[in-house]
C-alpha cells in the first residue's frame, strides 16, 4: 500500500474510531439520562451486591419497577 | 490564575453588556446576549457555585450519598455525574422557560434577558444546589418532608397544599397554551393528535413485543413522531381529513381535559412512561440543536430593548414592569418546581457531594440558557409581527385589517400581506391573535433552524417547534394530574380510610375527576374568555410559582440557621428576600388595582357594571357571568398563596430567632457521615 494511501486509510480509521467513541458517550448521556437503561445498572447492582442470587428478567425488573417511577414528582414546568 | 480568569470574565460580561447598552437605538446581534450569558454564567458557576459548595454547604467528597448507601439497584442508584446533569435538566426544563420569555418580551428584550441571567446565576441556581444538597444530607428527603421535620406542621402542611395548587394551576394554563397552538389549526392538532397513539405504541413495544427494550422503543417512538409532523401537513391538504381537525377553543379544551384523566388513571405503562422517555429524547435533542443552529445564525433582534409597554399598558398582559417581570419569568430565573425535582429523584443518584455543583447549579444554568434562547427566537421577530401574533383579540381588534391599524399605531408596524403571507409559509391559516407564546415561539425557532437547514422546510420547522412544546406540555399536564391524583387521595384518606388506597377504582376514578375539573375549569373559563384566558392565568400561574420557590428559600433558610451556617444563610435569604417583595407586591395589585386589567377584583366589577348596563356585546355578555365569578375565585387564590408565603417565612424567622435565643429545637435529622468507598477505590 503506498504512505499516501496509508496516511488516508489511519486517518478514516482514526476518525471513525473517534465518532464511534463519541457515540457511546453521546449513547450512554442520553439513555442515562432518559433513564432507558436502568435495567443495565440495575445488573450491575445487582453482580456486586448479590451475585447468589439469579437477577430479575428484563421484563418483570421492568414492570416491578414502572409503577414506583412515575409516582411523584418527576417533571417541572 | 483564577483571579486573572475572574476578571477577564468579568471584563467580558461588562463589555457586552455594554455593547447591548450602546447599540439601543439600532437592532442588535443575538451575539451581544450569547456572550454576555456566556461570561455571566461562567463567572457564577466558576466562582459563586463553587464558593458555596465549599464555604457554605461544605460539601464533602469523602461522604458517601443516599445513592451509596442505600443503593438498591432500582431508585438509589450512584451514577455517573453528567448522566445525572441530563437527567435532572431534563426534568427541570420543561415549557414554562419557553413561555414565560416569549410573553415577557412585551417588555423589550432587555428587562427580561437581564432577569433570567441575574436570577438564575443568583437565585434559581442557589436555590437548586442548596435543596439538592440538604436533600442528599437527608436520605433523599422531599421538600415537603423536610418542612415537615425541621419547620413543624405549619411548613409542611404550606408545602403541601402549595405544591397541590401550583400543579393545578400549572396545568391549567399550559392546557390552555396547546389548546390555543391547536385552535382551528389541522397541521397542529392532527400533530399533537398522533404524539397519544405513537406513546401508546410504544408502551405496547416496550411491555409486550420486545419487554424492557427501552431505549429501542424510543427511538422509534421519536422517528414516528417525526413522520407525524409531516403527516400532519398531508393531511392539512386534504379537505375531508382537514375539517375532522379543525375546532374550535372549547372542544379541543374538553379533549384535553379527557386525556389528562384518562392518563391518570391508565396504567403508567401504556401512556405516562412512554411519552416521558419520547419527551426527554426530544428535549434533549432539540435543546442542543437550537443552541447549535443560534451559533450559527447568529441572528440580528429586531425587538427594541424596552418597548413603550413597561409602563403596565401591554396587550400580552397588563402591569408595570416591576413586578411583572419577575413573575412572568418564573422559570429560567428561578422557579419552585425545581426543589421538588431537587428534592426527590436527583437526590437518590448523586453519587459524590463533589457533583453537586454540577447537577445541582450547572442543570439550572442550562435551562437558564434556554429561556434565553426563547428571548432571542421572540426578539428576531418583527416587532409587529410579535404583537400581532401574541395579542389577544380583545386588544387589537377582531379583523386583520383592524389588528394592524392597532399594532402599527404603536408605533410597531405590520401590514396584513406579511401576515398572510407568513401564515401561509409556516403553513397557518392564520396567525393574529394567536395567544399562548407557542405559535410566536414556533414562528421564532421555526426561522432560526430553516436559516440553518433551509428556508423550504420553514413550515416543517414550525410544526416540529408546536409538536415540541406539545409534547412537553402534555408530559407536565399527564403526569401533574397523576401525582395531584396521588395527594388528593393521601388527604382523603384522611378523611375516610378507602379512599387512600391508590389501587381502588372508584377512588381513583374520584380523586382524579376532581384533580381533572380543578385545572379544568381554570382552562375553560381561559377558554371561553375573549382575552384569551393567558393574561389571567399565566401571572397566577406566575405568583404560584414564585410562592413555591419562596417556601423553598424560606425552608432552606431555616436549615442552614439551624445547621449553624447563619452567616452564609444569606445564599437562599437574599433571593427570598427579593422574591417575597415580588410576588407580595404583585399579589397585591392583582388584590387591590382600580384598573380593571390588573386588579382581579377590579376586572370583576367592571364587567359586571358593564353587563348590568347592557353594554357587552351579545357574545360576551353570554360568557360574562363566568368570568366575572372566576376573577372573585382568582382573587381569593391569590390571597390564600400570600398567606400561605408569608407563614412559611413567619416559620423560618421564628426557627431563626430560636436558634439564635437558644431555645430548644427540632433535631435536624442529618444522616451520619459514613466514608464513601468511591474516595477509597480512587486513592488506592
Amino acid at each position: 500500500m503506498p504512505s499516501g494511501t496509508s496516511w488516508l486509510a489511519r486517518a478514516l480509521e482514526w476518525s471513525s474510531s473517534g465518532a464511534r467513541g463519541l457515540g457511546t458517550v453521546l449513547r450512554d448521556f442520553f439513555a442515562g439520562a432518559a433513564g432507558t437503561d436502568a435495567y443495565r445498572s440495575y445488573l450491575a447492582h445487582h453482580r456486586i451486591h448479590h451475585p447468589e442470587l439469579t437477577p430479575l428478567t428484563r421484563e418483570t425488573f421492568f414492570r416491578e419497577t414502572l409503577a414506583s417511577r412515575w409516582d411523584g414528582v418527576r417533571r417541572c414546568c | 490564575m483564577r483571579k486573572l480568569f475572574g476578571i477577564a470574565l468579568a471584563a467580558g460580561a461588562a463589555f457586552a453588556l455594554g455593547g447591548i447598552a450602546i447599540n439601543r437605538g439600532e437592532p442588535i446581534n443575538a451575539l451581544w446576549i450569547l456572550a454576555a450569558g456566556a461570561c455571566i454564567y461562567t463567572l457564577g458557576y466558576r466562582f459563586y457555585a463553587a464558593w458555596i459548595t465549599a464555604t457554605v454547604l461544605s460539601a464533602d467528597a469523602t461522604r458517601a450519598t443516599p445513592a451509596e448507601r442505600l443503593d438498591n439497584g432500582r431508585d438509589f442508584v450512584p451514577t455517573q455525574r453528567w448522566v445525572v446533569f441530563g437527567h435532572h435538566f431534563a426534568a427541570i426544563a420543561g415549557p414554562g422557560p419557553l413561555i414565560g420569555p416569549t410573553l415577557a418580551a412585551q417588555f423589550g428584550y432587555l428587562p427580561g434577558t437581564l432577569w433570567i441571567l441575574i436570577g438564575s446565576v443568583l437565585g434559581g441556581c442557589a436555590q437548586d444546589i442548596v435543596v439538592l444538597f440538604l436533600s442528599t444530607r437527608r436520605d433523599g428527603r422531599t421538600l415537603g418532608h423536610m418542612a415537615r421535620e425541621e419547620l413543624g406542621p405549619v411548613g409542611g402542611f404550606a408545602s403541601l397544599f402549595g405544591t397541590f395548587a401550583i400543579m393545578i394551576i400549572l396545568i391549567a394554563v399550559l392546557g390552555l397554551v396547546v389548546v390555543n397552538a391547536m385552535k382551528h389549526s389541522p397541521w397542529a392538532t392532527s400533530t399533537v393528535f398522533a404524539t397519544i397513539p405513537v406513546a401508546m405504541l410504544v408502551g405496547f413495544y416496550m411491555r409486550g413485543i420486545r419487554p424492557g427494550r427501552v431505549l429501542e422503543a424510543s427511538l422509534i417512538g421519536v422517528a414516528l413522531l417525526l413522520f407525524s409532523v409531516i403527516g400532519g401537513g398531508w393531511i392539512d391538504q386534504q379537505p375531508t381529513l382537514r375539517s375532522l381537525f379543525d375546532h374550535e377553543g372549547p372542544a379541543l379544551a374538553w379533549f384535553v381535559m379527557g386525556y389528562g384523566f384518562l392518563a391518570a388513571i391508565l396504567p403508567v405503562w401504556l401512556l405516562l412512561a412512554p411519552r416521558d422517555y419520547l419527551s426527554t429524547f426530544l428535549k434533549l435533542g432539540t435543546v442542543a440543536l437550537l443552541a447549535v443552529a443560534i451559533l450559527i445564525t447568529h441572528p440580528e433582534l429586531k425587538l427594541p430593548a424596552l418597548t413603550r409597554f413597561v409602563d403596565g399598558s401591554g396587550p400580552i398582559f397588563a402591569g408595570n414592569l416591576f413586578p411583572f417581570v419577575f413573575i412572568t419569568i418564573a422559570c429560567g430565573a428561578i422557579s419552585g418546581f425545581h426543589a421538588l425535582v431537587a428534592s426527590g429523584t436527583t437526590p437518590k443518584l448523586l453519587k459524590s457531594e463533589a457533583d453537586l455543583r454540577l447537577v445541582g447549579y450547572g442543570s439550572m444554568l442550562l435551562e437558564s440558557c434556554v429561556a434565553i434562547m426563547a428571548v432571542i427566537a421572540a426578539a428576531l421577530l418583527d416587532p409587529g409581527v410579535y404583537f400581532a401574533i401574541n395579542s389577544p383579540v380583545a386588544a387589537i381588534g377582531g379583523s386583520p385589517e383592524a389588528a394592524v391599524a392597532t399594532i402599527t399605531a404603536w408605533g410597531f408596524p405590520v401590514s396584513v400581506e406579511q401576515m398572510h403571507a407568513l401564515a401561509r409559509e409556516v403553513g397557518e391559516k392564520t396567525l393574529f391573535a394567536r395567544t399562548g407564546g407557542a405559535p410566536s415561539l414556533a414562528v421564532g425557532m421555526a426561522s432560526i433552524l430553516s436559516g440553518v437547514f433551509g428556508a423550504r422546510l420553514i413550515a416543517i420547522w414550525y410544526h416540529f417547534a408546536i409538536m415540541f412544546e406539545a409534547v412537553f406540555i402534555l408530559t407536565t399536564l399527564d403526569a401533574g394530574t397523576r401525582v395531584g391524583r396521588f395527594m388528593l387521595q393521601d388527604l382523603l384518606g384522611q378523611l375516610w380510610r378507602p379512599l387512600a388506597r391508590t389501587s381502588w377504582y372508584p377512588s381513583v376514578i374520584l380523586s382524579s375527576g376532581l384533580v381533572v375539573g380543578a385545572w379544568g375549569y381554570f382552562l375553560y373559563v381561559g377558554v371561553i374568555d375573549p382575552y384569551g384566558g393567558i393574561n389571567i392565568l399565566w401571572p397566577l400561574f406566575g405568583i404560584a410559582n414564585q410562592m413555591l420557590a419562596g417556601i423553598a428559600l424560606a425552608i432552606s433558610t431555616a436549615m442552614l440557621v439551624k445547621t449553624g451556617r447563619a452567616r452564609f444563610a444569606w445564599v437562599t435569604a437574599a433571593p427570598l428576600a427579593w422574591l417575597a417583595l415580588v410576588t407580595t407586591t404583585a399579589a397585591w395589585q392583582k388584590l387591590s388595582s382600580d384598573n380593571p386589567k390588573i386588579g382581579f377584583l377590579s376586572g370583576a366589577s367592571d364587567l359586571a357594571a358593564k353587563l348590568a348596563a347592557g353594554v357587552l356585546p351579545a357574545d360576551k355578555a353570554a360568557v360574562a357571568g363566568k368570568l366575572i365569578f372566576n376573577q372573585r375565585l382568582d382573587a381569593v387564590l391569590t390571597a390564600f398563596f400570600l398567606c400561605v408565603l408569608w407563614a412559611v417565612i413567619l416559620d423560618m424567622l421564628n426557627v431563626a430567632w430560636k436558634v439564635r435565643s437558644g431555645a430548644p429545637l427540632r433535631p435536624s435529622p442529618e444522616a451520619p457521615y459514613q466514608r464513601s468507598r468511591f474516595v477509597e477505590a480512587a486513592n488506592a
